[in-house]
């Protein structure tokens, strides 16, 4: 029998009124994966998520997690998720504990609430009103509700919101220790830095559309732009200049009075130094520098550098 | 069962709300009232029943009360968990949305039958400690079939809450039902009783405006009293059987519910 995928989303689309929200998403999610969903706000990463909690219905294709159709196995599969939604509310008038005890009741399962609760840092709060807590202790809050009866496939749509850099830094780590556990992990994001930190894969969406999907090292050699090298020279001139930006894999060359900065795609830097000194330029020093995620990110996402 | 979960998450919720206290004062203060005008007057005033019958006395007010507090009690169950987004963390359990329906009516029939009997006997105790007499079973009986009117309004306005995504709608259309049963109904069965004659078309038969008027869920109400305080019926056709208005009560009980329900289970969660 061939193992069942944790999420498969099958050429599905979803129009809200004259907003096309997703636009033939195929993707698919291993069992024992991280999988980071980035793209920038607003460019469908929930309404991909509300598909797969039953939410709404897509308009077009299917979806399904874990082997259930995401619409009409809805309950028995949110059997078997741990889920934080988005642009959720806590009951203002249950306590901690009391909200745990509804998810566990809600799952028929017998757990450790306590232990969940310090586990996301909340026992001094177990026996208050989530009504008083912070917006951050209520991403917590809902998070150990998440990994209550531990789920199969945690399911979590910006789960950082509201968390400070700090409990940022836990939530991940309580990440990594499920998916050690075997537990499937399908986050969204718009930061990167999360995404980077914890997935094995990486999708990103954008107006509606899966334009990219491969791990961060893939996405990283992948993307047109690789790192920026900088040579401090006894002097620039124009045959230099000329010599390197002829080279392959050079993007760009911005020439100073002792210095030139150098945008590789893949290019090498021995080639764009022995083709400086070639044309007698003397090198005293260079460093390069890897292109960062964010600039990553901006590559795939903004659509003047991507426009096609 | 998952219905349980949602039963008991809703009782706390609901419960702890100054808006279920507000109520539980509010019955306290509606039975002493009522207890306290009719041990001056000796009556209530719109009452139409025989003196010295505090139970008979109880039924018109009650009418009026209990599917007022009926609706204020439910109708911003499922359509305020929507608008609040509570239901996104509800609906991320293994909940199906019918499970959530019935968990909140029954919570809160629960949580208005609690206060309800709280206000019942506190005016029992008021008339029976200023030396009133008043015949237990008969007030039970009346008090009971009130609480079931009220569960029926609670269906009505939860049937409503979950049948619209809009609040406005919502609380237009609960209320409205309201005053529709409370002070409409002859009104209207009159007017389409003289539009169909003015229309040419043979008014509608005795019966049938019989059937009409006891299509009320207020007016069903009022008939299954008139059993337990022995008050008479005043009408010859089969409408006016207790048989039928309980039938009625069933209806307007499960039927907006039943709407209100399959809606819900379609809707779109955005």
């Amino acid at each position: 029998m061939p193992s069942t995928l944790a999420i498969d989303y099958r050429d599905v689309s979803k129009q809200f009124g004259d907003v096309t929200a997703l636009r033939n998403l195929d993707l698919t999610v291993e069992q024992g994966e991280i999988y980071g969903f980035l793209g920038p706000n607003g460019a469908g990463k929930s309404t991909a998520i509300n598909i797969l909690l039953g939410f709404f219905p897509p308009t077009d294709g299917r979806a399904t997690a874990l082997g259930y159709d995401t619409q009409t196995e809805s309950t028995a599969l949110r059997k078997r998720l741990g889920v934080l939604p988005d642009g959720f509310q806590v009951y203002d008038r249950l306590t901690g504990t009391e909200h745990l005890e509804l998810a566990a009741e809600s799952k028929a399962v017998d757990s450790d609430l306590d232990r969940l609760l310090a586990r996301v840092g909340l026992e001094e709060a177990a026996d208050r009103n989530a009504g008083g807590y912070s917006k951050g202790m209520t991403q917590r809050l809902v998070f150990a509700m998440a990994l209550v009866g531990d789920p199969d496939l945690l399911i979590l749509d910006e789960p950082s919101s509201g968390l400070d850099p700090n409990g940022a830094r836990e939530m991940r780590e309580i990440i990594l220790q499920e998916n050690d556990r075997g537990t499937t992990v399908f986050f969204s994001s718009h930061i990167l830095s999360q995404v980077e930190a914890v997935c094995d894969q990486v999708g990103i969406l954008r107006d509606g559309r899966l334009i990219a999907e491969d791990s961060i090292q893939g996405l990283r050699k992948a993307v047109d732009t690789g790192s920026v090298l900088t040579v401090d020279v006894d002097s620039v001139t124009d045959e230099s200049v000329t010599a390197v930006a002829a080279l392959d894999g050079v993007s760009d060359v911005e020439p100073g009075r002792r210095r030139m900065t150098v945008s590789l795609n893949g290019g090498s830097k021995t080639a764009v130094l022995e083709a400086l000194e070639s044309t007698g330029v003397e090198v005293h020093d260079f460093s390069t520098e890897e292109q960062s995620l964010e600039d990553l990110f901006t590559a795939y996402t903004d659509t003047e550098v991507r426009s096609q | 069962m998952t219905l349980s979960a949602v039963f008991r998450a809703d009782l706390r919720q609901t419960g702890r709300s100054w808006r279920l206290r507000g109520l539980g004062a509010a019955f306290v203060f509606f039975f002493l009232g009522t207890a306290a005008i009719f041990t001056t007057l000796g009556r209530l005033p719109g009452g139409a029943s025989e003196p010295g019958n505090y139970a008979a006395a109880l039924v018109s007010p009650l009418g009026l009360f209990c599917p007022l507090v009926g609706v204020l009690v439910g109708y911003r169950a499922i359509i305020g968990e929507r608008v609040s987004g509570t239901i996104r963390l509800l609906l991320s359990l293994p909940q199906g949305r019918v499970e959530v329906v019935l968990g909140k009516l029954f919570s809160r029939i629960t949580l208005v039958s609690i206060t309800a009997t709280l206000g019942a006997t506190v005016g029992y105790a008021f008339l029976f400690f200023i030396g009133g007499s008043i015949g237990v079973l008969e007030y039970v009986s009346v008090t009971a079939l009130a609480m079931l009117l009220q569960a029926t309004f609670i269906a009505i306005s939860i049937g409503l809450s979950a049948g619209s995504d809009s609040e406005p709608v919502v609380v237009a259309a609960s209320l409205g039902s309201v005053l529709l049963f409370t002070t409409l109904w002859g009104t209207v069965v009159r007017v389409v009783e003289g539009l169909l004659a003015a229309a040419g078309i043979d008014p509608l038969g005795k019966a049938l405006t019989e059937f009409a008027f006891g299509i009320n869920p207020i007016v069903s109400f009022s008939r299954l009293t008139s059993l337990a305080v022995g008050a008479e019926s005043r009408l010859e056709t089969v409408w006016g059987e207790p048989w039928f208005a309980a039938l009625v009560l069933l209806c307007w009980f499960t039927v907006p519910l039943g709407i209100g329900s399959r809606r819900f289970k379609r809707a779109a969660l955005s």
